[in-house]
């Protein structure tokens, strides 16, 4: 059985926003909606704060941490985690959230009646955004592919990972090209996949696991250093 | 104003509703009240308010009826419940009115339905492991025992002289004693997470040392001005302790 | 924003529901507005085009991507990709949002005349008939009154593209000014460290390619965060250490690519070469020198007479001889004189088998010492504690750095524009360059400057400016080449070096000098002091603003265009049209024609744009290997690797003298504006001195405390993406960052509003606690234009003098004090 999950280099990360941007054109995201975030990190501690975003208020990225010149200056991209055991997929009173046989949870936006709970239920914050108004976008004309989800006032949105794309057999969008070769996706379960490839071999962390909500995102660890 | 304040509504509102009918099977009146209706009345308006509570929790409220889909969902759960406690509520106020006295039986029934509310409201919060102050244990007594604590009080207002009986009053005591305890465990966990516990201590003090003392005054000497302060106490306790928690809603 | 409303009677809401009435070129065919999502209609599956694109704003990057088109409108883009080179596949969030700068609301909709004071943005609609009559009457009245040299032409770089870019090498915009044979002004930009580079080596490819990373054992990333500034570049470095290569990073600040390293090395602004110096010195003192490449490479054995000349064969009695070089000219042959050990005589080098580093006794009566007798002396006094205190590394940082250029293998040297950016920099370069030979660390596998993919060649220049008219008539030529700060003098005064030379009209493309040239309050004096100024742009940015005719360029997908530079990746790119100009906007080259046509010279432009780049493509590497326009269409991309994975090749170097040089015994400078010259600094490699203002030592720095280095962005190339709000999700505002020890001598808070001022600016924006600056070092973002500021801008607080022989725009080499307001 497929089962979709993501790899993400902390290595190979340099913050450059390449992924950010490449989904938030592909789904035509408004203003106030990011599905993944690329934060700036100043210490190891992956289950800890998940770091600082212009996006999420910081003045600005890449700001490193300690003192100079022994500092720490690290990012990680926080998107939805696909778990497989969604401690949103429970809460959601009317079952717009949803689970798909090959792992991606997304949520179904005329089922959603905007009640927040999966956004309280999640422990990683800030991946799910709850629109509030209508939404405002950056430009005048549609962008993104046809079949982009759809944005409305009143509905919670996140990572859906792009499965209107995986179901016509092209690449996620944030996936489609990493400068720093950070990411990887494909069928957990598949050996041979790239992104199990890209597991093999490293030391890797899942995210605030103690919640029990088995992610399947694996963040490969930076290497030890000389 | 905090985010969840129709939350805070709700759970209060609903949760006095729930608290009122426990202290009515618990403590039926001595003889036949004057207005046997009222008491019901007031939990079905309460009951109601608090249901509208939740619509404007809604971003999208004329889609509520979807809310009604998956049984797992906490907010279903409280869906489900609160439509059957409002259709007991409805029976037995119509029942009270027609025939003067609330059914021993009926009674009983909406008040373990009630119960089972109070449950289900604070079950609801252990799912929301994104809000580690409410994923805990402390949660589920942090309602059923509030929501008690506040439906005695609540009698104690519309029931004539219960606060008289000492079975009452000693009842108070326990439940707000409990209440305290609780309150005390909510807020080191809260602290324990990085959050602030400002709020449920106050609580704690004004609900749980304020309620008890009024119960106390109460069972030694008891007056008139005794059920208006203790509601007072123990409301406001309680809400400032309800206000603390959803503070803590990372929304 | 005040300024866009007062513009033009056309707002960016009227784009959109007043589409039709633009007209048949501007239409906006099938736009669909934002609410009206196709899937939920439920019809047909709309059809995706996907035309191949160049992105092209000059970033030291640039991209092959794929533009996809639904019903007329770009509506998204993702990296092309190569079938013979995946690990070049690239692209970055600049490039993937750039169907926002497509649509964006600053583009310039139609022509316009200036109708209010410069610099105030306030214009009035014309026809492009009016416009391209203004400029070309008002040119034909200067050329008559004052010759084509009062024209004066912007070559910038805002553009790669050939056809429509203004770039140097070839494009149609190059070719007007050679036929007009008006004046080039040169941005001077990042001259020094290139420059550094062909002074010691020669012309030609310096860097090895990323091929050759496989060998490298470790990478040295010096003065720059390839992550923010050549973030294409990064995955190569990354997986060189993957492999098992390590990382070092030398910089002031700790960024990206120091938390990416094994070593993180600090050094003050603008002291790299005194590092240089001091390593040398270690390696020298233990004995480590490469001596047999330092003999066989370079001219390390070539002898120096008292007098300061090279010994030659002249020297000895034997006479000079002719003959004639590559280019068909005559050149004398007088070679130089080494000492060769093997047989104790004087001899040309290129006979001698064992050349003498040292210990070489009189020749013929001269007194004689190597170039190696010479970088003796000259790192002799830079010893480990003066160069730690000069520089700021630690002692033991400097040994393990001449440890590992010498005992440790194979090193990759990646020197970065943190070195070209001051006053020094061209010292600064050579001094490191220096070490490079004299460590041996150049030439071979794994050893050398790692620094890109070098260039096809940047095409036939020569032939496509100066081939004839249809009718056989030769263009006139450059009539002269300006400096850009000469220039902003010669406007004031009306003079260059003392002779009249009047400056009547300025003409750039797509180059945002008011930006990003340094010294912005003289750039915007000397603009204010011209005539009549022609700007064709995309959009309204700050230099637009003092246009007094101003011409909408269309954007790259809406026409058609050859990449020719690139950067870190071997590919020749074609930028195929995707969707109809918008508004009434022109390809750049049509422009330049309408132009020509104009001023009578459509005769030098009567060829078609494939007849031009065929004639762009037809260098020698070119035709030896048949690239043609149609070629490079076949896949809309063709790689073109001009020289191998090693750079000089086992010692190739370009010099006259085939070697790595030292020394030039009569040196010139760059540029001559009539600056005091003290030509002994620019003989000998291995002279350094500090910058200006960022060095600690100034006695300027006792007003003005702090260096600035004004950095690079993630989401700008320059100004460019300044109007994609996209961006500002990332990097939202001007801001200051500050080390945390000095924000809090100053009471300075993150967030708080502070101003930075020097004699010559100021510029209010906010601060930023960044622990990973040094102390008395900032770091400011300086793309920003001068209406994103809160007050002020950045650029006026950097000056826009020169070295004294070097023609470089410092743009680190700064001062400021700070204000907390």
């Amino acid at each position: 059985m497929t089962r979709y999950g993501m790899a993400i280099d902390l290595y190979r990360c340099i913050g450059c926003q390449a992924c950010t941007t490449a989904c938030k054109i592909s789904n035509n995201l408004p203003k106030d909606i990011s599905y993944n975030v690329v934060y700036t990190k100043t210490d190891h501690d992956w289950d800890g704060s998940f770091g600082t975003a212009v996006v999420k208020g910081a003045l600005a990225n890449d700001n490193a941490g300690g003192t100079f010149p022994n500092c720490i200056l690290e990012f990680m991209p926080i998107q939805c985690q696909h778990c497989e055991n969604p401690s949103c997929l429970r809460v959601c009173p009317t079952g717009a959230t949803q689970k798909r046989d090959d792992g991606i949870v997304w949520v179904d936006p005329e089922l959603c009646i905007g009640c927040g709970a999966c956004i309280m239920a999640c422990p990683y914050e800030g991946v799910r955004t709850l629109s509030e108004g209508d939404p405002e976008y950056y430009l005048d004309v549609v962008v993104g592919e046809y079949d982009a989800p759809k944005h409305m006032a009143g509905i919670v949105e996140k990572c859906t990972f792009c499965k209107n794309l995986i179901d016509r057999g092209e690449v996620p969008a944030c996936m489609d090209l990493c400068p720093g070769r950070a990411r990887y996706w494909g069928d957990l379960d598949d050996p041979n996949s790239e992104v199990s490839k890209a597991i093999e071999g490293r030391k890797y962390h899942k995210l605030r696991e103690g919640a029990g909500t088995a992610p399947n995102v694996y963040y490969l660890l930076p290497p030890e250093r000389s | 104003m905090i985010s969840e304040f129709p939350l805070f509504i709700f759970t209060t509102l609903g949760g006095l509703s729930a608290g009122l009918v426990m202290a009515m099977a618990a403590f039926p009146p001595a003889e036949k009240p004057a207005r046997p209706w009222l008491a019901p009345l007031t939990a079905l308006v309460l009951l109601g308010i608090g249901m509208l509570g939740v619509l404007f929790h809604l971003k999208r409220p004329a889609l509520f009826l979807l809310a009604l889909r998956n049984p797992t969902a906490g907010i279903a759960q409280e869906a489900y419940c609160g439509i059957v406690l409002g259709v007991l509520l409805l029976v037995l106020l119509i029942v009270c009115w027609r025939k003067g006295e609330a059914p021993k039986a009926l009674v009983w029934v909406t008040a373990a339905v009630s119960l089972v509310m109070t449950f289900i409201m604070g079950f609801a919060y252990l799912a929301n492991v994104g809000t580690a102050a409410w994923a805990n244990w402390t949660t589920i007594p942090l309602f059923v025992v509030g929501d008690i604590a506040m439906g005695l009080a609540l009698w104690a207002i519309l029931s004539k002289d219960v606060l008289a009986k000492r079975p009452f009053t000693l009842a108070n005591i326990v439940v707000l004693a409990v209440l305290a305890v609780v309150m005390l465990l909510t807020g080191l966990h809260f602290g324990s997470v990085g959050n602030d516990a400002m709020l449920i201590y106050a609580g704690l003090v004004v609900a749980g040392l304020g309620g008890i003392a009024v119960s106390v005054a109460a069972q030694k000497a008891p007056a008139s001005w005794q059920a208006g302060a203790l509601i007072a106490c123990v409301l406001v306790g309680v809400c400032l302790s309800r206000y603390g928690f959803y503070a803590a809603s990372i929304i | 924003m005040e300024k866009q409303e007062s513009m033009h009677s056309f707002s960016r809401r009227s784009f959109i529901k007043g589409a039709a009435a633009l007209g048949a070129a501007g239409a906006l065919a099938g736009c669909s507005a934002q609410g009206s999502n196709l899937a939920e209609t439920g019809g047909p599956v709309p059809e995706t085009k996907i035309f191949a694109g160049a992105c092209r704003s000059q970033c030291a990057n640039g991209c092959y991507v794929n533009v996809h088109v639904r019903d007329g409108q770009v509506v998204r883009t993702t990296a092309g990709k190569f079938d013979d080179g995946p690990e070049f596949n690239r692209i970055c969030p600049k490039g993937l949002s750039l169907p926002a700068r497509v649509y964006s609301s600053e583009r310039l909709q139609y022509p316009m005349r200036r109708i209010g004071e410069r610099g105030e943005g306030k214009f009035e609609r014309i026809s492009w008939d009016e416009a391209i009559k203004e400029i070309t009457d008002k040119w034909k009245g200067y050329i008559e009154e004052y010759g084509p040299t009062s024209i004066a032409f912007f070559l910038g770089s805002g553009n790669t593209g050939t056809l429509g870019g203004p770039a140097p090498e070839g494009s149609i915009m190059a070719r007007l000014l050679n036929v007009m044979g008006t004046s080039r002004v040169l941005p001077d930009r990042d001259i020094a460290t290139p420059m550094s580079h062909t002074y010691m080596f020669g012309p030609g490819a310096h860097g090895h390619r990323a091929a050759d990373t496989v060998n490298g054992d470790h990478f040295i990333i010096w003065a720059g965060d390839t992550a923010v500034s050549e973030k294409q570049r990064t995955h190569f470095f990354l997986e060189a250490r993957d492999r098992g290569a390590d990382l070092i990073v030398i910089d002031i600040a700790y960024r990206t690519m120091a938390g990416k390293a094994d070593k993180f090395i600090p050094v003050h602004p603008a002291t790299d070469g005194a590092l240089a110096l001091g390593i040398i010195h270690e390696v020298l003192e233990q004995g480590w020198e490469a001596t047999e490449f330092l003999r066989e490479f370079t001219e390390a054995p070539f002898l120096i007479k008292d007098d300061g000349k090279f010994l030659r064969m002249s020297d000895l009695g034997v006479a000079p001889t002719t003959t004639t070089d590559a280019q068909g000219k005559e050149t004398t042959v007088d070679p130089w004189v080494v000492w060769d050990e093997d047989t104790q005589t004087a001899m040309p080098y290129t006979e001698a088998t064992k050349p003498a580093l040292g210990d070489v006794p009189d020749i013929n009566g001269f007194h004689v010492r190597t170039e190696m007798d010479m970088i003796r002396e000259a790192a002799e006094p830079w010893t480990l504690e003066r160069a730690s205190e000069v520089t700021g590394t630690s002692i033991e940082d400097i040994k393990y750095l001449a440890h590992l250029y010498t005992q440790e293998g194979n090193v990759m040297t990646d020197m970065k524009y943190g070195l070209n950016h001051y006053n020094n920099g061209m010292y600064t370069s050579k001094c490191i360059n220096s070490l490079l030979l004299i460590t041996g660390q150049m030439c071979f596998p794994g050893r050398g400057m790692y620094t890109g993919e070098g260039n096809f060649g940047e095409g036939n220049t020569q032939a496509t400016i100066s081939m004839p008219s249809a009718s056989g008539e030769k263009p006139r030529g450059v009539g002269a080449t300006l400096n850009w700060t000469d220039f902003c003098n010669i406007v004031q005064t009306g003079k260059k070096m003392g002779k009249d030379f009047p400056i009547k009209s300025f003409y750039a493309v797509c180059t945002n000098i008011v930006s990003n040239q340094t010294e912005q309050n003289e750039t915007i004096k000397a603009l204010k002091a011209i005539e009549f100024i022609v700007i064709q742009e995309m959009t309204m940015n700050d230099t637009s603003l003092y246009a007094d005719i101003l011409l909408p360029a269309c954007h790259w997908f809406e026409t058609s265009d050859l990449r020719v530079r690139y950067y870190g990746n071997p590919y020749l790119l074609w930028n195929e049209k995707a969707v109809e100009p918008l508004y009434e906007s022109k390809p750049d080259a049509d422009i330049y024609r309408l132009i020509a046509d104009a001023m009578g010279y459509g005769d030098f432009f009567q060829f078609t744009d494939d007849e031009y780049l065929n004639v762009l493509l037809s260098t020698p590497w070119g035709k030896a290997h048949g690239v043609t326009i149609d070629k490079i269409r076949e896949k809309n991309y063709l790689r073109c690797e001009v020289s191998g994975p090693v750079a000089h090749p086992n010692g190739e170097f370009y010099t006259p003298s085939k070697r790595a040089s030292f020394y030039r015994e009569d040196p010139k400078p760059d540029y001559m504006m009539g600056q005091e010259l003290d030509i002994e600094k620019e003989k000998f490699t291995l002279f350094w001195e500090p910058a200006r203002e960022a060095d600690l030592d100034n006695p300027i720095r006792e007003k003005y405390p702090f260096s600035v280095c004004c950095e690079h962005m993630r989401t700008r190339t320059h100004t460019q993406w300044y109007d994609v709000d996209y961006m500002k999700e990332f990097e939202k505002q001007p801001v200051c960052r500050i080390n945390p020890e000095d924000a809090a001598e100053l009471g300075i808070k993150e967030g708080d509003t502070i101003r930075l001022y020097n004699d010559r600016g100021s510029v209010t924006l906010l601060a930023t606690i960044n622990p990973g600056e040094q102390r008395k070092a900032l770091h400011c973002p300086r793309s920003f234009l001068t209406r994103e500021h809160i007050d002020g801008d950045l650029a006026t607080t950097t000056f826009n003098d020169y070295n004294q022989a070097c023609r470089n725009q410092s743009y680190f080499d700064c001062a400021v004090a700070i204000e907390k307001l």
